[in-house]
């Protein structure tokens, strides 16, 4: 049914016009509505993403950030690693996760962002060399455990359950208490699944 | 079952507020709602998720409910 299910059963045509149009509820859900667009306009293949590809130069940010999100990996239209430069964090962050996906060697220039001063950027940061380099993750990961801002510790410890590390319980042990409820929750269901993963053994 | 693919599926299915922000998702209060409904009965799967989180889930669980996945992930 996905976040907003009056565009499910919509045509290609339609979803296209909707593109077109501004957020439903506004700009504050923008990010979540072109996702979703720019989602279902992908499920219509060569047509929708032929669309989409087409759009790329006109875009505001949050349509650009749903295209790097749901364009095909490696499409041909799409430059990614150009837009590691970009000023805006949402567009780093996305291009980010899409370098990962497309399986791009990149980890230097992502590496150099570790210290950006977006926290979507940082926990991007995370998520990419988690899985492009999992055996050097760990440490990156659990020094991030102690970032000032709560997104990023909360990628950290979800970044640290999905490795699996078990060897990063007693550090993620700490943030049972953290300040912020959505890295409690994180630190709660990652000691639970490692420790599952360490009984199972 | 792949014990780290039913961990990731239980996690989407159930933190979706959480995990949508660590995209810059925010989700409208009305959808938030549906999903914890949803959650309540565990009829959520991974239809129902964002766009953004639908593309993490992992491909052998998609589409089944949570209670049906807690029901594979327990028997293993």
């Amino acid at each position: 049914m996905g976040v907003y299910p009056e565009l499910e059963h919509l045509d290609l045509q339609m979803l296209i016009q909707r593109w077109y149009e501004p957020a439903i509820g506004g700009d504050e859900y923008a990010i979540a509505y072109y996702d979703e667009l720019a989602f279902l306009i992908c499920n219509h293949s060569e047509a929708g993403i032929a669309f989409l590809s087409g759009e790329i130069a006109n875009s505001d940010t949050p349509r650009l950030s749903a295209i790097l999100a749901h364009l095909p990996p490696n499409h041909s239209a799409l430059q990614s690693i150009h837009y590691l430069q970009d000023d805006r964090p949402l567009i780093v962050s996305r291009t980010i996760d899409r370098l990962q996906a497309e399986q791009i060697g990149a980890l230097e220039q992502v590496l150099a962002l570790k210290a950006h001063p977006s926290p979507l950027v940082r926990s991007s940061v995370l998520r990419f060399v988690s899985k492009q380099s999992p055996q050097s993750a760990p440490n990156l990961l659990i020094e991030a455990l102690h970032d000032p801002d709560d997104l990023v510790r909360m990628s950290a410890v979800d970044e640290l359950d999905e490795l699996p590390c078990v060897e990063a319980i007693p550090y993620i042990q700490t943030l049972l208490t953290d300040p912020h409820k959505y890295v409690q929750e994180a630190a709660a269901t990652a000691i639970k699944n490692l420790n599952g993963l360490l009984s199972s053994v | 079952m792949i014990s780290k693919d039913c961990n990731l599926a239980l996690k989407l299915l159930t933190q979706y507020e959480r995990l949508a922000a660590k995209y810059g998702v925010k989700l409208p209060e009305a959808r938030i709602a549906v999903l914890d409904e949803l959650r309540l009965q565990g009829g959520i799967s991974s239809s129902d998720l964002p766009a953004t989180l639908q593309r993490i889930f992992p491909g052998q669980l998609q589409g089944l409910t949570l209670n049906e996945i807690r029901q594979i992930c327990q028997t293993g």
